[in-house]
């Protein structure tokens, strides 16, 4: 025995050499190249860093050399002269503490990047670019929704946070905490009140669905589709949603949602909208009312102005033809499946303006439509905005334009364009936009940030990207959100949509929201109309709900590929 | 004397006195050998030299003999039997040497056994490699067993049962290889079941290393030895329960239950405390683990807390307790073993056994033990010919040979081995024919040649089986469809896992639809996997240079078949189905494509439908001799329906006319005898079964899943 003891002590004495020549190799920095060859051309990295503007804030940005190099090289030099250098392997990996000195030293200016490669044992010396450093911060939280590109199964999907200071990313509510299998839960859009996460929203779908309302911290969930609504003619239950800046409320679009399958296009789906609405949630008194419900009007993509007194929003024309012999025919009893038929067939035909209300925050009434930007004219095959967001200066409508249709996130030729609200001119906005698709975009609350998504990597999975928006109204180059490690977006095999900023990290864990998702949820009431028109329009029987000859379908995925789930 | 003294003093005495013990015995056995019965060392004294070495060896040997027995018959079942279903397990399994794939895996509780799990499974790759270390590991988990609970070498071959169980639950899954949704299911139980048997054995063997003479000397080891059984269990929960799940709180009742069992009775009472305090650690650590982990990980449901890690094959819409039940027959069986090891002393003590009247080893004991072991095993087997503890269903096992022919472009094997099958063939298998023949361009000859009618796939239990999960990929991809193709790759890939079957589609319909990025995305996932790197190698080498993809026959084989024009579409999540509706409906120009649309107006018998494209692919193949099966329809509905004139084509006199007649006399002549028309169809099978007209006949009620 006396051996045993005598060879734990050995391996003991064995383990701690290890544990020192480790902290000895750790701490030891590679060099840069004492002999290199200079290649006049910038590198080749990934993640696209080059002459991109950063916040004084944001993680280190961490990259890796595309030039088949088997090693390389970086050497960070800050406005202040001070120099770092980093590389293992075909990887540069920044040190957080290190990184955060040399923004701070850089603020307005610029962090000088050489990068030189090893390439069978030769080093090359690629051209110098910068990382310029904005004065002004990010929001430190970032939240989205991250889901397999998936098309009708849904497991595994979940809302997750991320410190955009640091790597730090955690699961606020993963769906799989309360319903996996076939009475899987699909979790959507989420929203808080002015980036503050006491007051926030998301909803589910299917199992222990509902809307979950977090109110000054408290979370618990709220029944939309009860039968005192469902009766007054709601379409459903909310679906993109948008706080009010001050007051408890929150207007929702409500949509009656499908997809269809391009059999050839590398676009591969089609989102669609057989009918939307717009609502208003009380959060105080639990009611719901009718903001816009004209049956041949697609109201959707809801968004506060910032000063609480407008509501900003997406509406398409799209009028359901009087049913000829042959439709008849075919659809007789079918009024579902004539839409269907109909979305499907003319699906290019779907283009969205974008429309602003007034709001009386006292009478809490709407005024009539006015029409902000109209896409659909706006060329002369015409276009279709979607997502309105306005900067919370209230200067600039950001917003999302593709060819036609509501759901750009599949449209490789969506892309994000500014108007500015006091000269109503509209432009693509300039250094963020690729040839794929770029949708879901965000302020910042200080205006000088967007956060978007876009299938640039491959043309298939959404990635976050920021970019940096100045004083003059320009948008700088964006640059992907930084990842610990550059090969991670590489396996990654998750798509992400919804990016929201946030000030602060939301405080109630997945379990607390698991809990109050499966308690009975309260039972919405119906508080009659915010917009006049409205009201007559249902005393006249042309809303979208006494249009719709079928009422079991309200929300979710619907038509002919609903199968599965 | 100070307290370290006092210590080392009665250190000393107790070193004395258990040298003393020592010595006394090897008197006793010395001097009286006749009174001396429990130890071996008086066995062998009282036997003959040679009975003693037989003994000896038979001892020793027994568990190993039973554990190989067992081993050569679980190689021919999984290695031989199993061959290719084991190839499909590790396709639909999947392994990556990245950081990422090990942090994913790490997000569940007994992820740890779920990344092994999948690590070995990969090896599956070549079946008798993968069997081997499956193997391995079972031998682990029998001298786990055996050692932890002390099982007598006679009786050695009840740790077998284990893994009988676990050998069941491998090859027992049929159909539900496409629907099981846990990582490396096919070594992740076995692991999990190892590592909670070694961490018992660690338990059960602890008081042994726990008297060791160099720990002994130190104090704090003294104090620790005492409280050492509690520490032990709630170590145990805390730390193996992210490892491998529900398994360690199986694990901890087996250690509660032998702490209780040999820590109470004659024992002291600060013993007795200990014992019962592990207990109160125990059913506290039940309670509060899984709890506690609940908060950690944010993708566990609270139901499966104490659950988790365990196969239990149900969902909200079907259940399969057939499958649980090895893993039920496992658990009983360990914790009947953990339970008579615990209540031994106890029984010995109730029924007043003394240690003296055990008996030595007879000769027989282990011919009685070699036939139990035999017995299970043979039992085993057996029961695969009545139960589905061996889903031995030749169809499933034929659609894993032709999947894998089709997935390599052997399209001749496909068919050999659907014409080797003895019964009726599955949807699945008459789909790939099609495919087969198709791509060797026998289809109008042939198709008729095989079986068509499409027997539904043998689930024994609930499970429904759709052609969405089985094949839908592969038959997409063989007709062109990328993009459905690639769907049902991601819907399955995000219900079940993503897996290399999976990312071989996915690779391939990016391909196909000129999506090089997320190509290169899906090859650079497939070049950290151990065994596919050569063949995603292949492919980036294709994807940098086209013309290597395009020299393809796979490529080749499939480029003819998109030319379409984009459309929204749906398949309701029936493969055939929409392929059927999807090619009777299109015309095309292209040969191969427009083939198709006969082909499928043949199989939906359609004759409105048949006639356009009879006419196109006669326009299309101008000089060629018109394929047989087609002749054989435009003849039918010549005379079937009287709108379409036949009289100018040029049909085959002795294989189409004369034959045509031959079949209708028969028929009729039959019929009017008063047959059914089943009986009929059945009745002139052998004859004319292979003709277009006999599928039309009396090929009917056919289901597609």
């Amino acid at each position: 025995m006396k051996h045993i003891y005598n060879k734990v002590r050995k391996l003991r004495n064995w383990m701690a050499g290890v544990a020192c020549f480790c902290l000895v190799s750790c701490s030891s920095r590679p060099e840069v190249p004492a002999n290199f060859s200079k290649v006049d051309k910038t590198p080749v990295i990934f993640p696209e860093y080059t002459e991109v503007t950063v916040p004084s804030n944001i993680a280190p940005l961490n990259f890796k050399l595309m030039e088949g190099a088997d090693e390389c090289v970086a050497r960070f030099t800050a406005a202040d002269g001070s120099a770092y250098v980093y590389g293992e392997d075909y990887k540069v990996l920044i040190d957080e503490e290190e990184w955060k000195s040399m923004l701070a030293a850089s603020k307005g200016k610029a962090i000088k990047v050489e990068v030189f490669g090893n390439k069978n044992g030769k080093w090359e010396a690629y051209k110098p670019f910068n990382i310029f450093v904005a004065e002004e911060e990010i929001d430190p939280y970032c939240s989205y929704r991250v889901i397999m590109p998936s098309y009708v199964a849904y497991e595994m999907l979940s809302i997750n946070e991320r410190n955009l200071t640091n790597f730090e990313e955690r699961e606020i509510y993963n769906n799989m905490i309360i319903s996996p299998e076939d009475g899987g839960q699909c979790i959507n859009c989420h929203s808080y009140q002015n980036y503050k996460t006491d007051n926030m929203q998301f909803h589910m779908r299917q199992g222990h669905g509902g809307t979950m309302i977090v109110r000054n911290g408290e979370a618990y969930k709220i029944n939309m589709k009860s039968d005192t609504v469902m009766k007054a003619g709601v379409i459903g239950a909310g679906v993109y949603p948008s706080w009010h800046p001050t007051l408890p409320l929150i207007a929702y679009s409500v949509n009656e949602t499908g997809q269809s399958f391009h059999t050839k296009d590398p676009a591969k789906i089609e989102v669609q909208d057989a009918q939307s609405d717009l609502i208003l949630y009380d959060v105080e008194k639990n009611e719901v009312s009718v903001i816009e419900n004209v049956y041949e009007e697609f109201e959707c993509f809801p968004w506060w102005a910032p000063d609480g007194k407008s509501l900003y929003y997406s509406s398409a024309h799209f009028v359901y033809p009087e049913k000829n012999d042959s439709l008849q025919k075919k659809f007789a009893n079918d009024e579902k499946g004539f839409k269907n038929s109909q979305i499907i067939d003319r699906y290019e035909e779907f283009k969205y303006d974008i429309y602003r209300k007034s709001f009386d925050e006292k009478t809490r009434t709407f005024g009539p439509p006015e029409l902000v930007y109209a896409a659909s004219k706006a060329d002369s095959i015409g276009f279709s905005a979607t997502f309105p967001r306005i900067s919370p200066d209230g200067r600039y409508l950001l917003f999302g334009q593709g060819r036609f249709g509501c759901f750009h996130v599949w449209h490789p030729d969506a892309d994000l364009y500014l108007t500015d609200l006091q000269t109503m001119e509209t432009r693509k906005l300039e250094n963020v936009n690729s040839d794929c698709a770029e949708s879901y975009h965000s302020w910042s609350s200080n205006s000088r940030w967007i956060i978007f998504i876009s299938r640039r990597d491959d043309n298939n999975y959404s990635r976050l990207y920021m970019a940096y928006f100045d004083k003059d109204g320009k948008a700088h180059k964006a640059f992907e959100l930084p990842q610990e490690d550059p090969d991670f977006y590489d396996y990654y095999l998750r798509s992400y949509n919804v990016p929201e900023f946030m000030k602060e990290p939301v405080r109630i864990s997945g379990q607390e929201f698991a809990a109050a998702a499966k308690r009975d949820p309260i039972d919405v009431k119906f508080g009659g109309y915010s917009t006049p028109s409205a009201a007559q329009r249902k005393v006249d029987g042309q809303t979208s709900a006494s249009a719709r000859n079928d009422s079991t379908k309200t929300d979710g995925t619907t038509g002919a590929t609903a199968q599965k789930k | 004397m100070s307290k370290n003294q006092k210590f080392e003093q009665r250190r000393k005495e107790q070193k004395a006195a258990a040298q003393a013990a020592r010595q006394q015995d090897k008197t006793a056995v010395k001097k009286a050998p006749q009174t001396q019965g429990p130890s071996r060392t008086v066995q062998k004294q009282k036997q003959g030299g040679n009975q003693l070495t037989l003994n000896k060896w038979v001892l020793w040997s027994a568990p190993m003999v039973f554990f190989l027995l067992f081993a050569a018959a679980a190689y021919y079942v999984l290695a031989v039997q199993n061959e290719d279903y084991l190839f499909a397990v590790q396709e639909h399994s999947m392994w990556l040497d990245t950081p990422q794939f090990f942090n994913d895996s790490m997000a569940y509780a007994g992820g740890f056994a779920q990344w092994l799990g999948c690590y070995f499974t990969q090896f599956f790759y070549y079946p008798a490699l993968g069997t081997l270390f499956l193997l391995l590991w079972w031998a682990v988990l029998y001298a786990a067993t055996i050692r932890a609970f002390r099982i007598r070498a006679e009786w050695s071959f009840l740790a077998l049962i284990p893994l009988v169980a676990l050998l069941c639950s491998e090859i027992d899954l049929g159909y539900w290889l496409y629907y099981q949704k846990m990582p490396g299911y096919w070594f992740t139980q076995t692991i999990s079941i190892t590592f909670m048997m070694l961490g018992v054995w660690g338990f059960t063997a602890s008081p042994r290393w726990a008297k060791s003479e160099c720990l002994t000397k130190h104090k704090w080891w003294t104090w620790l030895c005492r409280a050492w059984k509690p520490i032990y269990v709630l170590l145990w929960t805390v730390l193996a329960y992210p490892l491998i799940g529900c398994w360690s709180l199986i694990g901890m009742w087996m250690m509660v239950a032998v702490a209780l069992g040999r820590g109470i009775y004659k024992k002291k009472v600060g013993e007795m405390v200990f014992s019962v305090a592990t207990a109160g650690v125990g059913i506290a650590a039940y309670f509060i683990v899984p709890n506690c982990y609940y908060n950690f990980y944010s993708r566990m449901r609270i139901e499966d807390a104490w659950c988790v890690n365990f196969p239990l094959f149900q969902n909200d819409k079907l259940v399969s307790p057939g499958l649980v039940t090895p893993f039920y027959i496992l658990v009983i069986a360990l914790a009947a073993f953990a339970l008579f090891y615990a209540g031994k002393d106890l029984i010995k003590g109730l029924m007043d056994i003394k240690e003296t009247s055990r008996k030595p080893l007879s000769a027989s004991t282990w011919q009685i033990a070699g036939w139990a072991v035999a017995l299970v095993l043979t039992g085993y087997l057996m029961s695969s010919k009545v139960s589905s503890s061996n889903y031995d269903n030749y169809n499933f096992h034929a659609e894993l040979r032709i999947h894998r022919a089709i997935d390599e472009c052997r399209w001749q094997d496909a068919l050999d081995e659907l014409a080797a099958a003895p019964g009726p063939s599955s949807r699945q298998m008459v789909m790939s024919k099609n495919i087969a023949l198709m791509h060797l361009g026998e289809i109008g000859n042939k198709m008729f040649h095989y079986d068509n009618s499409g027997e539904p796939p043998y689930a024994p239990d609930s499970l429904a089986v759709h052609t969405a999960q089985t094949c839908a990929t592969q038959v997409y991809y063989n007709y062109g469809k990328m993009n459905f193709a690639c769907r049902w790759a991601i819907e399955d890939g995000v219900e079940f896992g993503f897996d290399i079957d999976d990312m071989k589609t996915l690779v391939r319909t990016a391909m196909f639809s000129n999506e090089d990025d997320v190509a290169r995305k899906y090859i650079d996932i497939l070049m950290h996997t151990t065994f596919y790197k050569e063949w995603a190698a292949e492919r980036l080498a294709m994807l940098k240079n086209k013309k290597l993809w395009y020299a393809t026959e796979e490529y080749k084989a499939i480029a003819p078949l998109r030319s379409f024009n984009d459309i929204l579409d749906g398949d309701q999540g029936l493969c055939e189905m929409y392929l059927i509706n999807y090619f009777s409906n299109m015309h095309s120009k292209e040969p191969k494509f427009q083939e198709e649309t006969l082909v499928f107006a043949l199989i939906q018998k359609d004759i409105p439908t048949f006639w356009p494209r009879f006419y196109n692919y006669a326009t299309l193949h101008e000089k060629e001799t018109m394929p047989i099966h087609y002749q054989e329809a435009a003849y039918l509905y010549g005379h079937l329906e009287n709108n379409v004139n036949i009289s100018n084509m040029p049909f085959d006199q002795e294989k189409i006319v004369k034959r045509y007649d031959q079949f209708q006399e028969r028929t009729q002549s039959l019929l009017r005898k008063g047959m059914s028309n089943e009986a009929v169809g059945e009745a002139v099978k052998s004859e004319f079964g292979d003709t277009f007209w006999w599928f039309y006949f009396f090929c009917t009620g056919v289901h597609t899943y």
